[in-house]
Parts: structure tokens; sequence; C-alpha cells
């Protein structure tokens, strides 16, 4: 009896990380609309479907404080005070947009540029650097497909993806066979290039133990000894010249190789100069044998936040409409910095957590000023807000597209209901739009 | 012309209107008028700024002196794309103070915040404090940053300084910077910019230097391994023709853009 109530959803995006899993089955209860089983996903993406299910931690209805209280009211009332505090804003930050649809990223813009506002996502505090890499010297890249079934060589430097992208071995890097990779794991050499041991240099076959810090001496001694120089330092971030020579030597002679990095080069202390230099590697790497480069993005739509605030603004994020026409800077547009030195007088924040991740200081001005959340659960940065609208869970409970971390769009399936009726961030941030357009009479 | 802070604003105040090139053949009353903006709003230049003194119409903009007083540490763009005359700046000054200048002199009695100079094509800033980080360098996606004219600061600077600046042999153009002490990156993607610093520098000065003369009169926290030792020097001829005496060890590099480099990183021995 029980199993006709069962709605089994296959082929589903996963809408956790840059990944895009698209092989996910999903059961859902018709009866009580809760998720029951979910196949296929990693760990932390069924986390992230049965976390649709109704908890404490879930909104339903949207809340204004009054008096100091969190007090659930309608969504007119909600959205109306919304506009009233942008509309008030001599300065007013949106932030987030990475773990929603592109759709709703197209109003974030629209929204950001009527109030002459601050439009950021978080790649800001992620691969914000990488992107400014590719402004300076370009990237060549490839899409995942492209890897598993080519690559014979993957680097992994300053990334885990044995924890961060689980999936992201068994689908695209290491495991999986691929068209000119019949054997799988034993047709590819791993490297992993990490001041940690982690899960991801366990499995490798060389782990270059570099000292922290120290990834860009590293590179430019490869790139150096690449174009046929004999380096003076005898050891490199802790690396012996011997060992150099060799890593050299077998990245040179590879057919296919990538290098795949995460936070390691982005938030160590070269930032976006690392990745500089591992573009700049990457490319003439290309004069000896074919080499790519990808960023493991975090956020499931990192990646389409950035292609779709370019393809709109010109710019990627930090992004300041102020003046009418979008202008770019990270540092002085950036979110970080701008809470920092205090300049924000308000702040709407889509399907994002700052408090948890922002510097300590920069989240004290966050909350000094009036905060508007569009978040489906309680989170450090929600419990704070003046104004909290829940949103249909966008990949489970609404349709949209996401962009994987090589740019490929994929479309997310809608698997169940959202509660209560909840309208998704698209909708939400549509009705604040055509509200503050009323209001400006416009 | 003098003009006096009033308050300093507590959202950035861009005041980029605040040029020789602007203020030349106005009127007193032209000038108040002129447009600052503040978050999304506009405000005039007299709200924020008291103004003193006539603005002589001789037409000819190296005789326009523009002196600003006040702690002007949120105060953005000022000088910027100017193309002559003098702004003198008695307190510390907000971001892009003088970027993209052709020409004429600002001076600075204070310390300034980041881009400083920014991108500069001629004429000279002088900074008498510290600045920032990015004093010369290019805007975010730009091949060439500072492409002539001379930059001064007596303290440190911050990172990334002269970022992508390109000399012209041809033109006879020598990007040239001066300061006390400098952070990371100094001089990174340079083609062709000299750096002369007084005092000590932190990590990795002259990354991916093409081509160009980075001098340091103090000592180097970390050289790239992709610098090589050439032997001692005692003096050091600048393109400019300028000369500097003491005895330096000369390194090539950066090798990771080329096998045999003119690039040149002096340390003092």
């Amino acid at each position: 009896m029980k199993k006709t109530n069962i709605k089994t959803t296959q082929d589903v995006i996963c809408p956790f990380c840059g990944t895009l899993c698209d092989d996910i089955e999903v059961d859902v209860d018709l009866f009580t609309n809760d998720i029951v089983e979910v196949r296929n996903a990693c760990q932390i993406g069924t986390a992230k479907y049965f976390s649709s299910n109704p908890s404490d931690h879930r909104y339903n209805k949207p809340m204004i404080r009054e008096n100091g209280e969190l007090k659930e009211t309608d969504w007119d009332t909600a959205i109306e005070k919304t506009s009233e505090i942008l509309i008030k804003a001599k300065r007013p930050l949106l932030y987030g947009f990475s773990s929603t649809e592109c759709e709703a990223q197209g109003k974030g813009v629209e929204l950001a540029e009527i109030l002459g506002g601050i439009l950021d996502n978080t790649a800001s505090v992620c691969h914000g650097p990488s992107l400014l890499a590719e402004q300076d010297v370009g990237v060549p890249t490839s899409t995942l497909g492209e890897y598993k079934n080519r690559a014979d060589l993957i680097i992994f430097w300053g990334c885990n993806p044995v924890d961060a992208h689980p999936r992201h071995l068994s689908r695209y890097s290491v495991v999986v066979r691929g068209y000119f990779r019949k054997d799988g794991r034993n047709d590819r050499f791993i490297i992993v290039i990490d001041p940690r041991n982690t899960h991801t240099a366990q499995i490798a076959d060389i782990h270059i133990q570099i000292n922290p810090n120290e990834d860009y001496e590293l590179m430019s001694a490869i790139r150096a000894m690449l174009r046929g120089v004999k380096i003076d330092d005898k050891e490199v971030s802790g690396v012996p010249k011997e060992k150099i020579e060799e890593l050299t030597k077998i990245i040179k002679n590879c057919n296919y190789g990538v290098i795949f990095f995460g936070m390691g080069l982005t938030h160590s202390s070269a930032h976006h100069r690392n990745v500089d230099t591992a573009i700049c590697l990457t490319r003439e790497l290309n004069d000896h044998t074919k080499f790519s480069i990808t960023p493991m993005r975090g956020h499931y739509n990192v990646t389409g936040a950035n292609v779709v605030f370019t393809w709109n603004t010109g710019y990627a994020y930090s992004i300041d409409f102020s003046r009418g026409y979008p202008r770019y800077n990270p540092g002085e547009f950036s979110s970080v910095d701008l809470l920092l030195r205090n300049e924000i007088d308000a702040s709407l924040i889509v399907a994002s957590d700052p408090a948890s991740n922002f510097p300590a200081n920069s989240v004290k001005n966050l909350f000094k000023h009036p905060l508007i959340v569009i978040e489906p659960h309680e989170t450090p940065t929600s419990v704070f807000a003046d104004v909290i609208l829940p949103p249909a869970i966008a990949g489970i409970e609404c349709e949209g597209t996401a962009y994987r971390m090589d740019h490929i769009p994929l479309r997310l399936r809608k698997v169940k209901e959202a509660p209560n009726g909840c309208l998704s961030d698209f909708e939400i941030l549509e009705r604040i739009v055509k509200k503050i357009k009323e209001k400006k009479g416009e | 012309m003098k003009l006096n802070l009033k308050k300093k604003p507590i959202i950035p105040l861009e005041a980029d209107v605040i040029t020789t090139d602007n203020f030349l053949n106005k009127s007193l009353d032209e000038i108040k008028a002129m447009n600052l903006f503040i978050g999304n709003e506009i405000a005039k230049l007299e709200e924020y700024f008291d103004i003193d003194g006539i603005n002589e119409k001789r037409g000819n903009i190296d005789n326009i002196q523009i002196i600003i007083n006040g702690d002007l540490s949120n105060v953005k763009r000022i000088g910027e794309k100017m193309s002559g005359g003098e702004i003198i700046i008695n307190g510390d000054i907000g971001m892009h103070v003088g970027n993209q200048m052709s020409g004429g002199k600002i001076t600075v009695n204070g310390n300034a915040d980041d881009w400083a100079g920014a991108m500069l094509s001629g004429g000279e800033l002088e900074i008498n404090g510290n600045a920032r980080n990015y004093v010369g360098a290019a805007y975010r996606g730009f091949w060439k940053g500072m492409t002539d004219g001379v930059i001064r600061v007596k303290g440190k600077i911050g990172n990334e300084a002269m970022l992508w600046s390109r000399n012209s042999k041809g033109a006879n153009k020598w990007p040239i910077l001066y300061c006390g002490g400098a952070g990371s990156f100094l001089g990174i993607h340079n083609h062709g910019g000299t750096i002369i610093v007084d005092g000590d520098v932190d990590r990795y000065a002259g990354a991916d230097q093409a081509w160009g003369t980075i001098i340091i009169k103090g000592k180097l926290l970390k050289k790239l391994p992709s610098y090589k030792k050439i032997g001692e020097v005692n003096e050091i001829k600048l393109a400019n023709g300028d000369i500097i005496q003491g005895k330096f060890i000369e390194y090539s590099g950066d090798h990771t853009i080329k096998k045999e480099t003119n690039g040149r990183l002096y340390i003092v021995a």
C-alpha cells in the first residue's frame, strides 16, 4: 500500500557542489511531501535533499523583527518592509546568489541596478582570486567530459575533492573509465600538491608536501625549469631541487594533463597571483603537451552567478551600480572589504550565510544595519535578520538553470512541492523589484 | 584655490571632479555646483567643501593650484585624469588619487589609500606618508599599467605596486617609482618600469617581470627561485640616464618568462 505513494524522479541534478552530478534518483512520499530516499548522491548531497523536509530549522512563513522579536507575517507585509529598507539605503549590498538558480540571479542584477547598490556573489570570498587571475592572463580550460575521456595526468593543487567534491573522482577525474582511458585509475597518474596529508593525497601516486603559503615559489621554479633554466636554489618551498626536476619531467611527458585547484591556491598568501602563475604554467606546458586548468568551484551555481552577472553587467562579481552604470573593483566593491570599512547601510543576502564565513569584524558591521535574508533555513545570519523571506529550495522544490564548474549549463529539476506555498527565489526577487519600481514611480 | 573638507563622510565620497582640468576657466559658482557622488546619491561640491579663492580664468592649466585640507581618507578619485597644474593635499587621502593622470603634480602630505597613481601616463605624484596597495598599478584586466611619469612615496607602499607597468623606448617613456619600502609582488608583470626602494621589501619582488629594473637598498624577504645571480656591481645606470652608486648584487629574471632576459633585480650587497 505504502509503495504506491512514492514518486521517484530520475536523472536529477544535485544542487550542492560545483560537480553538479546529474544521475541522482529521489523518492518523495506524495502524502507527506517528504523526501524518503536519495540514491547515487554523495553524503553531502543526500543531506541537502533531506534538509528540505520539515524541521525546526526550516522557515515556513516570512518573518519581520518587531521590538527585537522575529514575528511571522504575510508575504505582502514582508515585501513591503523589504522594499522600504532597500529604498531608504544609500549604499545597499546584495550578496549571495551562488546557491540559487540563474533566473533568480538575473533578477538580482535588475534589483541592484534599480537600487544603485552593490552586487556581489560568494566568489568574492571563494574563487574570486581565480577570476582576477583569468582577467590578467586568460585561461586554457576544458570541460570535465574531456578530462574524463582523455586526461592521463591529474594534478590536484591545494584542493581535497575526496572530502569537498566526493563524486568528482568517480565521475570525471580519477577512477572513471574514459574513451581513451579504458582502464580508469590505472590509466591515470595522480599528483597531489598540498601542505596537508589529505584523503586525496592518500590516494595519489605522488604527494608533494610543500610549505604552506609557498605555492608561488614552486610554480616559479617549475616554470623556469620548463624554459631550460637551472635554478640557483637547492630547495624550493621545502621540496628538493631534484624532486622538482623529476616532477617537471613527469608533467612534460604526459599526453593530456589537467590541474584542478582549490582554496589552497586562492586563499593562501599569494591569492590571485598563485592562480595567475598556475595559469601561466598551464599555458607554457602546452608547448610540450596538452594541458588544461580548472578551478574546483564550491557552491553548485557560483559559476552561474559569475556567468549571469557577466552577461548582464560585464563583470563577474564585486559590481557597484551607485553611479547608474556597473563598475568593478574587488577590494573596493567586494563585500568583506565594504563591511570592514563599514560602508554598507542595508543588505539583502540571498541563499548565503556570510555570518559563518566572513571575518568577525565585517559580520559585526553587517548586523549594525538593516538586514534582509532570502533563506530557507535558520542560519547564523538569518537569526540576526530584520526580514526573513523563506523561499522554495532551488533544484529540489523549483526548477532553474545551474552552471557546472566547467561552465556547462544544466537544468535543475523539481522533485517535490515547497512547504506552505513558499515562493521561489526568482518570484520573491521579482516581487521586490515590482514593489520598488512602484514606489519609485517607474 | 583652497578647499577645506567640512566633515569626513561616512560613506566614501567620489570627488573625481576635483581636478585642475575641471576647474580650468570655471567661475566659483560653477565649481560650487559641481557634482560629487556619495552612495547612490548626488551631492554638490559646496555641501562637503568650503571653497576659498578666486579661480583666475587665465586659460592655462599650469597656473592652477588647488590646495585641499582635511581628513580626506574617505574621499576618492581626486585628480583623476588630470593633465597639468598642481594639487596639494594636506591630510590623508582615499583611493585612486591621481589615477590615469597624464601631467602636472599632486602632492599628498599624509597617507594614501589603494590605487594611488594607478595607470599614470605622465606627471608626478608625491606622497609624503605611506601608500597602500596597487601604487601605479594597472586596473583589473589591463595589460598596460603605468606608462610614464614619476611616483615618489616617502614611506612604505603595499602589495603589487607597478603591476603591468610598461616603458616605451621609441617614445622615450620611462615610468619610475621611488619608495621607502614595499609589500609583496613589487613590480609584478613588469615590462620596463624602474623601481627604486630605499628600505625593505616583502616577498617575490619582480615576479613575472619581462624586462625592467628593480633596485632594493634594503632586504628582500624572499627572492623567487626563478631569479639567477649574475654577479656584483658598483653602480647602476638607469634607463633614463640616472646613475645609482653603491655595491649591489645583480640578479636576472624573471626566468619564468624567458631563458635569456633583460629583467634585472639589484639587492644591496
